[in-house]
């Protein structure tokens, strides 16, 4: 009979192939959809990219250059809790080209806003005419809120720019989105496999004694292995014939899930059709090839294949790399080790964890041979000791993602301080705005504006800078701040009034005292042209307390000769009821100033913390659901290649509970020790980046239970198969075949 | 041991009366009567499809009969429910399959040892008394084999130890040479007939193989479910 006709024939008689063929279709279903989502998702982000590519500062030209044509200062604004991204512009001639979505360069009063922006009450915070709205086309996401405020040449500080357009192609292969979706790419693809490989060893047992027969009756290698493909290319073709028109609705979905700050165009997570046909024709083929590659021995020896045969431990060179990988590491976040040792290290211990999991295993089922009390327990020991690849394999999926999940939770909420939110530089009812320009005048109108508005709240001026230090040109200088004492205590959480002397005096923090004692030069972060001033030697310093955020050194402007900089930065003193009045007057005074407080630092910073949580969340769920899956499968197939055994034993007269609780046990142990192998070692990794990142403290956040619940999930889901199973294995069925 | 105990030789240990048994239209057992008594050695022959597994079945309490009645030790059984038939069958009947259907995770002994492990057994009472079942077999040496290791008349005389460790009133032994060639299979009868004469158990032997059925003391023959003749070898 021809093979591929012998294929179909099994799969119309035999039900148990049907139902393995029904599991490896999901499994590259899924595959495919997911492989699809991830590919595309870089696409997605070059797609927003390239939307807001008009804001970018890459065509700067210098104010001078004859194709100048607009001034362009961006800022970040936040409004009612959310954050507006703010396109100062000052048309500098008439029709200035503009990039899709973006009318025309606003002149002086005239505002364009985003139509979620235009939906919000603004209050004065514009004070302008609104004269249109900008399209989808020049927005990350549908409601990103965004102003485009037009000013008069000559009143704006920003950069000159020919036009607003982007450029023509925008990289986005880098970032934190790129490196999650390869990571997502791996951590979710690999439970796929995981199913397509487990539903594929549902029949395995017997399709090999079968495949075998054949050859022995006379097959030819070719034959056997023609039928073999075709059994799961039938089922692997359906798979991807339905996975591709599933990752439809799947992209919808998507584009709901906010990323930096919003959602997606619905369009941004289409794979191109060149992606979509390969992946479709790749899923199969390699599906085929990897069952191909599994029939290797029935092709070869096909005696030896309806035999059972010896399987080898892990071999000890997994505990040397275990080992070496773990030293490498621990140096690496000592303090004598560079952060590449440290990365070398981490990239040591995410090899060999999948090397060094079989190990655990055969340990622990050995520990489990010696110690048994119950049969359950023995058949669990036996398990991980005669193939504790298998049994890690099995659990590979949910390892990575335990693993990368662990990781990530330690990871982010410890770095989630450091780097996200606000330093504690400033005091919280302070707003400060920062590269001001203008001079004593522009401070004046301010006070009288604030003065008008009833804001009694003090006002600072201050000039910024960085020193470089005499004595220590090569080392790391200091930030400076030269204001005098009693006032920048009204603004700077470090300083307090009591601190400060009569007489002027340099404040700086204990290890930047005797540093200082030679002078330093000042480059003042005025605008430009640049202005460097000399800090004298032997100031008087008084030491203060630095606290978490910059730690400035703080000049009284009496102590710096030819002092004539006009201030760089203003801090205003608010309260709840004028906050917002405050802000507004800020940044109609300084326009293009950026405005700064701890509560808008704050709220960038819980976006980017909700993004990393959300994108570990879900790629957790999915891997969970993936592995559970998986994990029942294999389980289920292991019931049923062991399904006349089980018979014979419930024929012999043991209840089927005391089986299927042997199995529990047999099951549920290793999915159990893998995962809190995998947790263990992952918070392991997090805790070593975090400290080699400076002024980072760890972290241990409820959430690092997660990765563990879901290891317990997915233990329970793969024993609660077995019930099921061995339900249906009869009393009679040992002698079923 | 159970309420079934009987210390007394050359009784009816187990009994069938009237058994039918049908699946769907299908009649397996027509009415069959049988008596084995303490110590018999019975064969059950018969061509494919008479019945012979439906009355091993039925008298094992593995499937219930749907007309008639198993008396076990003078007890009926049949109107037990499954879990007691399941206590029932692990207490007082030991089974030897086709081709052993050993736990392949587990060793000779440990194999052995199963019937009184999941009663409960302490596990070093268990052991014990399974490598003692093995000795007896001729299998010392092997205890720490896995099925896997062994060859197939040795694996069928674990096997046995397996059906006698709990010392059952009566051994069903379903083919238990079907896979074995002439001389392993006539090794492995007379190990099971030995082991079973040591215990006082008896011995119902399912067989297409004649040469067993001349080792039982009688031979039952069945065709369409109906015995077709029974005779003392």
């Amino acid at each position: 009979m021809n093979p591929v006709r012998l294929a179909f024939t099994v799969l119309r008689a035999d039900s148990r192939s049907r139902v393995s063929a029904v599991f490896v279709a999901i499994g590259v279903a899924l595959g495919v959809v997911l492989v699809l989502w991830l590919l595309a998702a870089p696409d997605a982000l070059r797609d927003r990219a390239e939307r807001a590519s008009w804001r970018g500062a890459g065509n700067a030209v210098d104010a001078t250059d004859g194709r100048a044509a607009v001034v362009v200062a961006h800022n970040r604004d936040d409004l009612d809790g959310k954050l507006v991204e703010r396109y100062d512009v000052a048309a500098l001639k008439p029709g200035v080209p503009v990039t899709a979505g973006i009318p025309f360069v606003p002149g002086p009063g005239e505002v364009l806003l985003s139509p979620a922006l235009a939906r919000l009450d603004t209050g004065d915070r514009f004070s302008r005419k609104v004269i249109g709205t900008i399209g989808d086309e020049a927005l990350k996401y549908p409601d990103e809120l965004v102003a485009i405020i037009g000013h008069e040449p000559g009143t704006l500080y920003g950069c000159y720019r020919p036009d607003l357009l982007g450029p023509g192609e925008v990289d986005t292969g880098d970032g934190v989105f790129y490196l999650l979706t390869r990571v997502g790419l791996v951590v979710l693809v690999v439970p796929c496999l995981l199913l397509v490989a487990s539903a594929a060893r549902l029949t395995a047992a017997r399709r090999e004694r079968g495949l075998a027969a054949l050859r022995m009756a006379g097959a030819t290698p070719g034959q056997v292995l023609a039928m073999a493909a075709t059994e799961t290319a039938v089922a692997a073709v359906a798979g991807s014939a339905l996975g591709v028109p599933a990752s439809i609705p799947l992209r919808h979905l998507t584009a709901r899930i906010p990323w930096d700050g919003g959602t997606w165009l619905p369009d941004d997570f289409t794979a191109s059709p060149a992606v979509v046909v390969l992946v479709a024709v790749l899923a199969p083929v390699l599906v085929v090839a990897a069952a191909v590659l599994g029939l290797r021995r029935v092709v070869t020896q096909p005696l030896g294949a309806a035999q059972r045969h010896r399987i080898r431990g892990p071999s000890s060179w997994r505990l040397g790399l275990v080992v070496g990988a773990g030293v490498l590491f621990v140096i690496g976040v000592g303090r004598d080790g560079g952060k590449m040792t440290v990365l070398i290290g981490l990239a040591a211990v995410t090899a060999v964890l999948v090397l060094a999991g079989p190990l655990v295993l055969a340990v622990v089922g050995r520990f489990l041979i010696e110690s048994w009390r119950k049969p359950s327990t023995l058949l669990a020991g036996r398990r991980l000791s005669d193939d504790p690849r298998a049994v890690f394999r099995g659990a590979a999926g949910i390892v990575l993602a335990v693993f990368t999940a662990s990781m990530a939770l330690v990871l982010f909420p410890s770095l989630d301080r450091r780097i996200a939110h606000s330093d504690g530089t400033w005091r919280d009812d302070v707003l400060v705005a920062e590269s001001v320009g203008g001079g004593t005048a522009q401070i004046a109108a301010l006070r009288a504006e604030l003065d008008r508005r009833g804001v009694t709240g003090a006002v600072v001026p201050m000039v910024t800078g960085y020193a470089t230090l005499t004595d220590y040109p090569r080392e790391t200088g200091a930030d400076v701040l030269i204001a005098p004492c009693r006032e920048a205590a009204k603004v700077l959480a470090a300083l307090s009034d009591g601190i400060c002397e009569v007489a002027p005096m340099v404040y700086a923090p204990e290890w930047q005292v005797d540093r200082l004692k030679g002078g330093a030069k000042i480059s003042l972060s005025t605008r430009d042209p640049a202005v460097s001033l000399a800090m004298p030697p032997n100031l008087p310093v008084r030491v203060y307390q630095a606290s978490s955020g910059r730690s400035y050194v703080f000049i009284d402007p009496a102590l710096i000769p030819g002092l004539t900089a006009a201030p760089t930065s203003v801090a205003v003193v608010t309260d709840a009821a004028n906050r917002a009045a405050v802000q507004n007057v800020l940044l109609r005074s300084f326009p293009g100033a950026a405005v700064v407080g701890n509560r808008k630092i704050d709220l960038e910073g819980t976006a980017r913390s909700e993004d990393l949580v959300r994108a570990t969340v879900i790629g957790l769920a999915i891997a969970a659901a993936l592995g559970a899956v998986g994990a029942a499968v294999g389980t289920a197939g292991s019931v049923i290649d062991r399904r006349r055994t089980f018979a014979a034993l419930v024929a012999a007269g043991t209840p089927v509970r005391v089986l299927t609780r042997a199995l529990h046990v047999e099951v549920g142990l290793p999915v159990l020790l893998v995962t809190v192998w995998a947790a263990v070692a992952g918070a392991a990794v997090g805790v070593g980046l975090t400290t080699i990142t400076r002024g980072a403290e760890i972290v241990f956040m409820p959430w690092l239970a997660a990765p563990i619940a879901l290891g317990l999930v997915v233990a329970l889901a793969a024993a609660a198969s077995c019930g099921p199973v061995l339900r249906r294995v009869t009393s009679v069925s040992y002698s079923d075949e | 041991m159970t309420q079934f105990d009987s210390h007394e030789t050359h009784h009816p240990v187990l009994a069938g009366r009237g058994l039918v048994k049908r699946y769907g239209e299908a009649c397996a057992l027509d009415g069959v009567d049988i008596t084995v008594r303490a110590g018999d050695v019975v064969a059950i022959v018969g061509p494919s499809g008479s019945g012979k597994s439906s009355l091993l079945h039925v008298l094992s309490g593995v499937l219930p009969a749907d007309a008639g009645e198993v008396f076990l030790c003078g007890k009926p059984i049949t109107t037990l429910r499954e879990t007691e038939r399941g206590l029932l069958r692990r207490s007082a009947f030991g089974f030897v399959f086709q081709s052993g259907l050993l736990v392949a995770e587990l060793t000779a002994e440990e194999n052995a040892a199963l019937p009184l492990l999941l009663a409960g057994v302490a596990r070093a009472d268990a052991l014990g008394a399974a490598r003692d079942w093995l000795t007896r077999l001729g299998l010392e040496g092997l205890e720490r084999r896995r099925s896997g290791e062994l060859s197939g008349g040795q694996v069928q005389r674990v096997a046995v130890a397996r059906a006698l460790v709990h010392r059952p009133r009566v051994i069903f032994a379903d083919e238990p040479t079907g896979a074995l060639d002439t001389s392993t299979g006539q090794e492995v009868v007379t190990a099971l007939l030995d082991a079973a004469r040591q215990t006082g158990a008896a011995v119902v032997v399912v067989t297409h193989d004649q040469a067993v059925a001349d080792r039982a003391q009688r031979i039952i023959a069945l065709r369409d479910g109906r015995i077709s003749s029974a005779v003392a070898a």
